[in-house]
């Protein structure tokens, strides 16, 4: 579904990304493990098309997209939940939702989409008139799957779902992950939370200094006590 | 005497108003695009000089111009964004703001002295007025009032188009969170273009108004780009309604020093406006803080 072939980033001079393979197929969820900084939110960004690679090549569904803008990379059925969350603060949680759909595809289907997403995340359809930025962090995180799931996507990529948030929703959470997953949609997740994105992941890529220096099934690097070491960064 | 104050009064709040909306096209093309547009107050004078000539040759109605005026105006826009602003789209913010400021700067020389070689002389306006309303002693333009109003039908048109429409709501998702809106996949440098089209149109709309009360020369332009940018400032950024209320209020305040103080000290006035707001409450009237 996504094949990931050898791609280098820049950040100006500075080389972000070194030969970077990975590979999702569908129905699949992949785990991206890594300290911070050691290059994950590049990659998936990369992906995205948020940030260009200067060499390899990037294909989803039979379409290189490595040289394509953003929005038709959504198009195509790629969404990306950011770890920034970027809501639009100032519009309701119907609002923030609703634009999610944006792509004709996703347009035509945007009521069924909503219910599909007040079903996974009922909270938000007793908030969906207010503003996103008077939200709980545990809400906004929602809104923001909600969104991306909105755009009717092929494969979901997340990055650090679970940064800040209280315990409690952190389980909650990768509930509504695996639900999402069992509905057909693929998983692309990078996450600090190991063990507990290992335990629902089928592989993992473990990143270190902008390469991928490990890679395997969940329950191989499971029991791997390399594992621990590359994700603390020692 | 009190009568005289309210007269004074509602005169602003009727200069306000074209004031708000003109500021308005400025505030969204500010927010959307991150680039600072000086030609702003030209295309306001172009669309005064273009609705004067449709008046002269055609004899239309200038509510009808100022109608007419806008797709034509969203289409000048759309071409002056391609040609000189699409290709410094893509620079870090800070750099984007400089370099915009210097091309519309130049570009806003390049139209005033354009202009001034075809039309040497100040136009004195559109010729166009309605029988005065006496309310309670005040005197009240009906024309000014009927522009009122009018405006205010176009900015409650305008307010649901961005409310509304997918189109409307991509320009509101850009303003508050840019890199969200690259995310779900709104294409931004469509919606660039459109808006910085639809803000060259209001102010060209707005301009059709400023003739009918006005004298405009070229030279008008820069000088009512800074006072657009005071009252987007003064109302929050992004805001229809704070440009509105920014407007009637610099309208007010300007009437009021020159009925107090003298005409000449009512330009000072926005920058009072302008420097006082960024101190006391620098995310505007309206605005959020960010």
């Amino acid at each position: 579904m996504l094949k990931v072939d050898k791609i280098n980033v820049f950040y100006g001079l500075l080389q972000a990304l070194w030969n970077v393979s990975f590979e999702v197929q569908k129905g699949e969820i992949v785990s991206f493990l890594g300290s911070n900084g050691a290059g994950k939110t590049t990659a998936i960004k990369t992906v995205q098309g948020m940030l260009r690679a200067s060499s390899g090549e990037i294909l989803f569904m039979d379409t290189f997209i490595d040289r394509l803008d953003s929005h038709n990379i959504v198009g195509l059925g790629l969404s990306l939940v950011a770890e920034e969350r970027l809501l639009f603060p100032s519009m309701s949680v119907l609002e923030n939702l609703e634009l999610g759909a944006y792509s004709q595809r996703a347009r035509a289907v945007r009521r069924q989409s909503l219910e599909w997403v007040y079903g996974l995340f009922p909270v938000l359809k007793k908030c969906s008139r207010q503003k996103a930025y008077t939200l709980s962090g545990g809400e906004q995180q929602m809104v923001a799957i909600g969104r991306g799931l909105m755009a009717k996507p092929k494969l979901l990529m997340m990055d650090e779902p679970s940064l800040g948030l209280a315990p409690l929703f952190v389980g909650q959470l990768f509930k509504a992950i695996e639900m999402i997953h069992k509905q057909g949609v693929s998983i692309l997740l990078a996450e600090q939370n190991v063990s507990i994105s290992l335990r629902i992941s089928k592989k993992a890529y473990v990143f270190e200094n902008g390469r991928v220096i490990l890679k395997g099934r969940a329950v191989d690097l499971l029991q791997n006590e390399n594992i621990e070491k590359a994700y603390l960064g020692l | 005497m009190a009568s005289q104050f309210f007269q004074v009064v509602v005169g602003g709040i009727l200069l306000g108003g074209i004031y708000g909306f003109a500021a308005f096209g400025l505030s969204i093309t500010f927010g959307v695009l991150n680039i600072l547009n000086l030609t702003h107050g030209d295309f306001l004078m172009l669309g005064s000089l273009v609705g004067y000539g449709i008046f002269l040759h055609f004899g239309i109605n200038p509510f009808i111009i100022a109608i007419i005026i806008i797709p034509l105006f969203v289409v000048i826009g759309v071409g002056f964004y391609l040609l000189l602003l699409k290709p410094i789209s893509g620079k870090p913010p800070n750099q984007l703001l400089v370099a915009s400021v210097l091309i519309t700067l130049g570009a806003s020389i390049v139209i005033e002295d354009l202009t001034s070689f075809f039309w040497p002389h100040p136009i004195t306006g559109i010729d166009y007025s309605l029988p005065s309303l006496e309310l309670y002693g005040v005197v009240i333009s009906e024309t000014r009032l009927f522009i009122l109003l009018f405006l205010l039908i176009l900015a409650v048109s305008i307010q649901l188009y961005l409310q509304k429409t997918y189109m409307g709501k991509s320009i509101r998702a850009i303003t508050q969170c840019r890199g969200g809106a690259k995310l779900i996949g709104i294409p931004i440098s469509r919606i660039s273009a459109l808006t910085f089209g639809l803000g060259v149109a209001i102010a060209a709309s707005a301009g059709v108004f400023y003739i009918t009360l006005f004298t405009v020369t070229p030279v008008i332009g820069i000088p009512l780009t800074v006072k657009y940018m005071s009252i987007v400032v003064l109302g929050g950024l992004g805001s229809l309604t704070g440009s509105v209320i920014g407007g009637i209020i610099l309208g007010i305040a300007e009437s009021l020093t020159a009925y107090w103080f003298g005409a000449q000290w009512s330009p000072a006035v926005s920058f009072i406006l302008l420097i006082s707001i960024l101190m006391i409450k620098p995310e505007g009237l309206l605005g959020r803080q960010r």
